[in-house]
């Protein structure tokens, strides 16, 4: 029996496409409800489960008889995990190769998470076919597609869900001589070829003249609203880590004014908060890297705290934001500071200056606040580490 | 065994009492009764003594968290409260009609507390609050130059995420030195 499950798109509109099939193997009652009505409230994703489907995403419980039938007849069938993308949950650690598995019990944003895994690795690999062979559309189609697909995630989900997206919003370079020219280069791009960076200025100049700007880029349209300090894209969420990382081509996208907002995108009421916006098409295309020409001795400062509740935040956000919220302080001044990894520094500054929260110091502005050095810790210190780990642990990252 | 503590204040619905929860390890003991007075207007419940929650460290140590009461005739428990405290959360509900008075209210009524400790600023309900509310620039803005550094951000009570970063916030704030 298939369930259908039709969720509210976005737009209200119901493209084929944006369709996510998931078939649910062994999981069934409560578990199977649960599951239905988790999928059913997220507004900004279709699912649809089925039996079966050539682009079907397999959930599969590891624990019940069902499931195990399930998964070991899609093995004698050669169809097993190279072949079809499947997430295998279970009360014990899963071994098996070449499959998302998430082990119980697990939060709901997990499996969630792990989907999404699943489906921009296929992407990827379709766009990767496509690019190679560009006149045969064959080769995007979820069932071929998924016969080279070949997830590489471990027993440890969660973990290693978020060491992926690290990944791919920060990078994993390793740290450089900061004295190497060389090397300072090697870890630069260019921001401009980005389009974070044109929508960072453009939110700049709508907010001075309180007009509407339009940027067509990347086959997406999107509308600067300085009254809402919102961005209106038909860009979802899942498609918003492509289009900061890929380098724009060709000349500078230029912008419009607008004296309105279009009814039509009005009505679509999708609007982003530019800061949560630009922050994350910011870190996907620095990836842990540093705009070229930035000086490591000018002094930066924060003009507030990122609204880091609602950010895409990565590991030593929240201690570099209060650092720099401090006091001015250059990249060689900050890095010394606090001694983490190189990337993470890099990855803030690109954020936090696309969103112009990261500005240049005053070269007359001095400390703003007076901090404990580091030879005169803070009497608390000891109480606060141990508090902060107990916080770690709630907030369920894996912090380095 | 030291008493370490957390205060959380603000007005009454803006989610004091949901933030202890959701940060809590115990289920949190609070004396919620059913409004009589105007507060009623508001929500159903109100705090009419005060919220409490613990965090356990490992080792074995605690932190409480203290909710104040939501109404002002508990004013005179505030200075008691706060007593050893390891700084202060103030939670402003951006839906009501005078936010910024709030914000003012409890940035005076704790000044003392929040000079020797430090502040980390949750602002709830900013997604229901009427066309033209406050954003958080605009708190910033409000803020005196001597709280010019202090964390604002959305917070929505309910999710421990946003409560666990706005106490992250408070103790970097603190001490930027720090590092689990």
């Amino acid at each position: 029996m298939n369930t259908s499950i039709k969720t509210q798109h976005e737009h209200g509109t119901s493209r084929e496409s944006d369709v996510i099939y998931i078939s649910l193997k062994g999981i069934q009652g409560l578990a199977k409800k649960s599951l239905a009505f988790l999928f059913s409230t997220q507004a900004n994703r279709k699912y649809e489960l089925v039996d079966d489907h050539p682009d079907a995403i397999f959930i599969i419980d590891f624990d019940d008889f069902r499931g195990k039938a399930a998964w070991d007849e899609m093995q004698s069938h050669k169809q097993a995990s190279s072949s079809k993308p499947t997430i295998l949950i279970g009360l014990d650690p899963i071994n098996e190769e070449g499959v998302v598995s998430l082990q119980k019990p697990f939060r709901t944003q997990d499996i969630l998470t792990a989907i999404d895994t699943l489906i921009e690795q296929r992407e990827e690999l379709a766009q990767a076919l496509h690019n190679r062979y560009p006149g045969n559309s064959d080769v995007v189609s979820g069932k071929e597609s998924a016969q080279q697909h070949k997830p590489r995630m471990s027993s440890s989900a969660a973990a290693s869900l978020n060491e992926k997206e690290l990944h791919a919003f920060i990078g994993s370079a390793a740290d450089i001589d900061l004295d190497d020219p060389a090397a300072i280069a090697a870890v630069q791009y260019s921001p401009e070829r980005f389009l974070a960076h044109h929508l960072g200025k453009m939110t700049q100049v709508a907010l001075k003249e309180r007009k509407y700007l339009q940027l067509g880029c990347c086959d997406t349209l999107f509308i600067v609203d300085p009254h809402k300090q919102c961005i209106h894209t038909d860009a979802s969420p899942r498609s918003q880590r492509s289009l900061g990382a890929l380098p724009m081509t060709g000349k500078s996208p230029a912008y419009e004014k607008l004296t309105k907002l279009p009814a039509d995108m009005e009505s679509r009421q999708q609007c982003f908060s530019w800061e949560a916006f630009i922050w994350r098409l910011a870190l996907a295309g620095a990836r842990g890297r540093l705009p070229e020409d930035t000086s490591l001795d000018q002094r930066y400062v924060l003009r507030r705290w990122p609204n880091l509740t609602r950010l895409m935040l990565f590991p030593h956000a929240t201690r570099i934001s209060a650092a720099w919220v401090s006091a001015p302080l250059s990249l060689r001044e900050i890095l010394k500071e606090l001694a983490v990894p190189q990337r993470y520094v890099f990855a803030f500054f690109s954020a936090a200056s696309a969103t112009g929260l990261l500005v240049e110091a005053e070269p007359a502005s001095t400390a703003r606040k007076e901090k404990p050095s580091p030879d005169q810790p803070s009497q608390r210190r000891g109480l606060f580490r141990r508090l902060l780990k107990t916080l770690y642990r709630k907030q369920g990252d894996n912090r380095t | 065994m030291n008493d370490h503590k957390i205060i959380f204040t603000g007005p009454v619905g803006a989610g004091k009492s949901t933030a202890i929860r959701s940060l809590s390890d115990v289920a949190p003991v609070s004396t919620d009764e059913l409004a009589t007075d105007i507060t009623r207007e508001r929500k159903e419940q109100t705090t009419v003594a005060m919220d409490y929650g613990i965090l356990k460290l490992d080792g074995g140590e605690t932190v409480h968290l203290y909710g104040t009461p939501g109404q002002e005739r508990f004013n005179f428990m505030w200075d008691i409260l706060t007593q050893g405290g390891i700084g202060l959360v103030l939670l402003v509900n951006n839906a009501r009609p005078a936010p910024f008075t709030d914000l003012h209210f409890f940035l005076s009524a704790f000044e003392k507390f929040i000079n020797s400790t430090a502040l980390a600023i949750g602002v709830t309900q900013m997604d229901k609050a009427e066309p033209g509310a406050p954003t958080l620039e605009d708190y910033y803005k409000e803020l005196p130059p001597k709280y010019i550094n202090t964390p604002v951000f959305e917070v929505d009570a309910r999710q421990k995420n946003d409560v666990v970063i706005l106490v992250e916030s408070l103790l970097f704030s603190l001490d930027q030195c720090l590092e689990a």
